[in-house]
């Protein structure tokens, strides 16, 4: 409808009431809703799955390689350690300037061991600048403890060495002993007897393996089981290994935090 | 406070009034409604609705620096700001405190290198209280620089001389 | 301050003899002495109540603004946030008082102080019950404007000495404002005076004792076609006299840097502030006086019992819940209406505000007459 002379005003001043009145209505419905504030500390804020935070750096893993410190577009990795060839790198530091970070993330992506990684960690508020340079290495110079640590691994690495050639003796030889045994069954089980070859498990076909042609494919079935059962315990240990890892993945996470 | 400002020994009386005027100030930390770039837009986030600055009583944003308490560098900090921002901090009365937001007014950030326009940290032109990386940080990370600042206000002195103390920082 | 009162207290001639002012009249019986002693009682008292309010109006903004903003508001300092406003008062009790160099030095301290003296005397002159009124003049409603306008002498020197093109701006804004406004302002409570034939704020809340449910003798439901526009219209130019928003443009945050009191620091700005909150609690209670029933508790007949000490507590009480609602509104539309241009202000007041009050004050002329 169209408005003239008077209505104008009149039309103006409903109008003002009425949004007015609209206006303070929905105010007034809000003041009832509950808040929606997250009362940071001690409520926590839950963040995106892929959120990039604070760094953290899986030591054991670094091989030392410079691909994060090459890759960061505002330098803020410095990385600098001794290569002790066939041991373990001499750490001196690993520091992240947060001066610089910008949480790009572009660090974690060259890496060949995938052993940094961005946290999900925030909360940094520090008095001084220079404690936003932050050193992601747990070993800072080498202590004597550090020493003994490297005497240590070197001793572990030189053991596991050992014990791998021990074993892989053993598998040998028993390989061998398996090869022998079953070249000898065949010769002594051949015969009339034969059977339809039942599907049930190899050990138990072995007494009724059939003819003397096919018993060399047939044993070659149980060893080759056996040399897998073989290196199930090895892959223990690797599991093993990979969960002490587990460990120095979280402390590093720990110190990437830097609460 | 003027003549009577860290004049007298301390006693009973001395720490009292410190504590008090040390509450009030932590409890009322007005900042100042300047924003400079991308990190700004956190720091408005952290005085809405879900971050919520005013709990703290710090979330009365104060247009004018002679009546605000903080001032948050929040964001890139430029060689043409730069002279502004130690205006705006000249004119702000004592007791004043800064915050440094995000990488670029902590250190450069990303320009560190190759800004050639970019003041390398905002504590190479005014004093800084707090500094919080991230680029921005979260919300939550300025919450965490404005209670370290509380933590900090809390150790003043006011009254009392002030005493040689070693300041065990890094705590947020 | 307390020459503003002694003044107020000398020049005009004390009515009623009961309660505070009848303390204060036999103090002042003991010559001068006991005058300024009354004086200065009267002062404390009302500097006491004058800055105990902002502190419960700035608590109640806070928390009420973050609640219509979903959020809590300050929660952290005392039990709700209760004291924050007191930390908050300490805290510029505490701050650097700064005086710029180039500023008119002492326009630049007295001008707070005017701006508050103004606002403590106002509150002088509002009665909570038929006795509790510090001072009950046949000119109440007469000295409160006129008190109201003083402040925006205190804005405009405040600007003026600030030596800085905002300030400037704001207390210019703030005295077109203050000035237009005061003609609806005015004229509404002229329409007030039409209908009591009183200038006494008490005996128009006397007047408005009984009727129907205790409310029919309420100046809005008694002449509802011309007193609850009228009502409607002082409040708004109220809103305008308080400089609360949407009228708050004399420290428009986007435009002027804060206004007036821009190069105030420390505890001369909270004077500003105290003063902003305390004109809010006056201009509720003459608000109330004049259309809402003063001190009659609605819907229960015959409550408006007068000299005993319960009858007082009630009214007391009913006063200030009824202002203590008003004021709710006042910061109930801060945070739902955005700050309008000046020109919209202007327009606001000469076009709609002006017409609306004088049509309803010529109607009420009409409507005493008929009654």
């Amino acid at each position: 409808m169209k408005r003239d002379g008077a209505m104008v005003w009149l039309g103006n001043i409903k109008d003002a009431l009425w949004s007015t009145m609209v206006g303070m209505g929905i105010t007034f419905r809000h003041m009832f809703k509950k808040p929606v504030t997250y009362q940071y500390p001690e409520d926590v804020v839950p963040v995106a799955t892929r959120y990039r935070g604070m760094h953290f750096l899986e030591q054991d893993k670094c091989i030392a390689c410079r691909a994060c410190e090459k890759a960061c577009p505002v330098d803020c990795i410095e990385i600098r350690f001794l290569r002790h060839p066939g041991s373990v790198n001499e750490w001196f530091e690993f520091s992240l300037d947060y001066n610089k970070c910008m949480f790009c993330e572009l660090c974690c992506s060259p890496c060949p061991e995938d052993c940094i990684h961005e946290g999900k960690e925030f909360g940094f508020a520090r008095y001084e600048r220079s404690e936003l340079v932050v050193d992601l290495t747990t070993w800072k110079g080498l202590r004597d403890v550090d020493h003994q640590r490297i005497k240590e691994a070197e001793e572990e690495k030189k053991r596991k060495a050992a014990e791998m050639a021990a074993k892989k003796k053993a598998a040998a030889a028993k390989k061998a002993a398996e090869a022998k045994k079953t070249a000898e069954s065949p010769e002594a089980k051949s015969g009339p007897s034969e059977t339809a070859k039942p599907a049930s498990d190899p050990e138990g076909s072995k007494p009724q393996t059939p003819k003397p042609k096919i018993p060399k494919g047939d044993a070659k079935g149980p060893s080759s089981k056996k040399t897998a059962e073989e290196q199930k315990p090895q892959g223990n240990q690797n599991k093993g290994k990979g969960s002490e890892k587990g460990k120095t993945k979280g402390k590093g996470k720990k110190r990437g935090g830097g609460k | 406070m003027g003549a009577l400002e860290n004049s007298l020994p301390e006693n009973v009386l001395t720490t009292s009034v410190d504590r008090l005027v040390n509450w009030a100030r932590r409890s009322s930390v007005w900042p100042m409604t300047f924003g400079l770039a991308c990190c700004a837009i956190e720091m408005m986030a952290v005085g809405c609705a879900h971050y919520d600055l005013d709990r703290f009583g710090a979330g009365a944003f104060r247009a004018t620096p002679r009546q605000s308490d903080l001032m948050i560098v929040a964001g890139t900090v430029t060689f043409k700001m730069a002279g502004l921002i130690q205006r705006l901090y000249d004119q702000m009365p004592d007791p004043k405190y800064v915050i440094a937001m995000g990488a670029c007014a902590t250190g450069g950030g990303p320009y560190y290198h190759f800004g050639y326009h970019v003041v390398k940290g905002i504590d190479r032109v005014i004093p800084v209280d707090v500094y919080v990386p991230g680029c921005p940080p979260r919300p939550e990370a300025l919450i965490d620089g404005i209670m370290a600042l509380q933590a900090k206000i809390d150790r003043e002195y006011v009254l009392r001389k002030k005493q040689e103390t070693v300041v065990v920082g890094g705590e947020a | 301050m307390t020459v503003l009162a002694f003044l107020s207290n000398g020049t005009v001639e004390l009515q009623g003899a009961s309660g505070a002012t009848g303390i204060l009249k036999g103090l002042a019986a003991y010559g001068f002495w006991g005058y300024l002693l009354a004086a200065l009682v009267g002062f404390a008292l009302l500097f006491g109540i004058a800055s105990a309010l902002p502190i419960l109006f700035t608590w109640a903004e806070r928390r009420v603004s973050g609640r219509m903003q979903q959020r809590w508001g300050p929660n952290r300092v005392g039990p709700f946030g209760l004291i924050q406003a007191l930390a908050d008062g300490i805290k510029l009790m505490f701050k650097e008082d700064i005086i710029p160099a180039q500023a008119d030095k002492f326009l630049f301290m007295v001008a707070p102080g005017i701006v508050l003296a103004g606002m403590v005397s106002a509150f002088a002159l509002v009665p909570l019950s038929d006795s509790a009124v510090i001072v009950d003049t046949s000119l109440g409603l007469y000295l409160i404007a006129a008190l109201l306008s003083l402040e925006v002498i205190g804005v405009i020197m405040a600007g003026w000495a600030s030596n800085n093109k905002w300030s400037l701006f704001g207390a210019m804004r703030e005295a077109a404002q203050m000035v237009s406004y005061e003609i609806p302002f005015g004229l509404c409570i002229l329409l007030a005076v039409v209908s009591y034939g009183s200038l006494s704020l008490r005996e128009m809340s006397l007047a408005q004792a009984g009727g129907f449910l205790n409310v029919g003798n309420w100046l809005i439901f008694h002449n509802p076609f011309f007193a609850l526009p009228a009502a409607v219209v002082f409040f708004i130019a109220a809103l305008a006299n308080t400089k609360r928003a949407p009228f708050d443009l004399p420290e428009a945050e986007s435009e002027l840097v804060s206004g007036f009191h821009t190069e105030y620091s420390g505890f001369r700005f909270s004077f500003f502030f105290l003063e902003e909150y305390a004109s809010m609690f006056v201009i509720s209670a003459i608000l109330v006086s004049m259309f809402l029933g003063g001190w009659n508790l609605p819907f229960v007949p015959g409550s408006a019992v007068t000299g005993s000490f319960g009858g007082e507590l009630l009214a007391v009480f009913t006063m200030l819940l009824k202002s203590f609602v008003l004021v709710f509104v006042m910061i109930w539309i801060r945070w739902t209406l955005p700050r309008i241009r000046i020109d919209q202000v202007m327009s606001l007041c000469y076009k709609y505000l002006t017409p609306i009050a004088f049509a309803c004050l010529i109607g009420t002329c009409w409507w005493e007459l008929a009654a």
